[in-house]
């Protein structure tokens, strides 16, 4: 199983790391996780785009989706049949997908691994491809500042702190009468960031970098949803 | 085994799964475009039919993706 997890992710991860690091100028391992990362996101701009455009027709759809909810009441089954059968009626998908959202989990033990194995001043020759340029020994240094091999504290709390504003954006503008969901929404906006803060405590830099570039980019979206959702209303 | 697989998937659905924890009330339409969400799918597949619900499971999220349709897909 662990080998399979290393051919699958960690060798591929590891030797696109290695290929950025071998082309950029300055040989920097931070600048190469910003630069993947972005690239990772770019990728899911599509999807975005289409979600976004869908959450405007979903307004306009509430009274339907309401009535449905109301009649259907008792019978979960039924009501999201009626609710997708209508979405479908409408050409629009409300809805995201599992799979990019939990391949994060792995992808995070692999960059794990990665920085663990490319970092750790080890040989990686076993773990490149034929065709990538072995450079030795990385440098672990973001900007000659921070050793991204070692856990940082100034890096995890910006990364908690980001979480904390990424979540404090995405809370709902009308906030739910119901007083449990209202509690874990407000647990959720705490708890979160500081179990990021308390990861990254223990953990190399570079994921809590890592994770930094995610949410900005996550913040960014956010901020052209709610101009878009302004806009609307305006 | 099969148990141990099943409180990991509930405690991943209490804290957080977009569908059914902490996060569920940003979305109000719920995440997952199928029913049942990817987890739930996963839960019910593994009581129906042991271990192998779990390769179900796997399954299933593989199909959860941006290119897929979703819809109604029971365990």
């Amino acid at each position: 199983m662990a080998n399979i997890f290393d051919i699958i992710l960690v060798k591929p991860i590891l030797n696109v790391l290695v290929i950025f690091y071998n082309i950029i100028p300055g040989h920097d391992i931070g600048v190469v996780i910003i630069l993947l990362t972005l690239l990772i996101r770019a990728a899911m701009i599509p999807s975005f785009h289409k979600s976004l455009h869908s959450q405007k027709k979903m307004a306009d759809l509430q009274p339907k989706m309401n009535e449905i909810r109301e009649k259907y009441k008792s019978d979960q089954a039924e009501q999201a049949k009626k609710l997708m059968a209508l979405y479908k009626e409408h050409k629009i998908s409300p809805f995201s997908s599992c799979l990019p959202l939990l391949i994060q989990f792995p992808i995070l033990i692999a960059l794990y691994r990665v920085l663990l194995i490319g970092l750790g001043g080890h040989d990686m020759g076993s773990y490149l491809y034929s065709f990538v340029h072995n450079p030795g020994a990385l440098n672990p240094y973001f900007i000659h500042w921070i050793n991204l091999a070692k856990p940082s504290v100034s890096l995890g709390i910006a990364a908690g702190l980001i979480q904390f504003v990424q979540s404090k954006m995405m809370m709902p503008s009308t906030p739910s009468n119901d007083t449990a969901t209202k509690a874990m929404s407000a647990q959720a906006l705490y708890i979160l960031p500081v179990i990021t803060v308390l990861f990254s405590l223990k953990l190399p830099a570079g994921l809590p970098l890592y994770w930094i570039v995610m949410t900005l980019v996550a913040i960014v979206q956010q901020f052209f949803i709610m101009r878009s959702n302004k806009a609307e209303m305006a | 085994m099969e148990s141990i697989i099943i409180k990991t998937i509930e405690l991943y659905q209490k804290t957080l799964s977009p569908d059914h924890g902490w996060l569920k009330n940003r979305h109000p339409q719920g995440f997952c475009k199928y029913y049942p969400s990817c987890s739930e799918y996963t839960k019910q597949s593994i009581k129906k039919y042991g271990i192998l619900g779990l390769f179900k499971g796997f399954y299933r999220i593989i199909r959860c993706n941006p290119f897929s349709k979703g819809g109604i897909d029971l365990a």
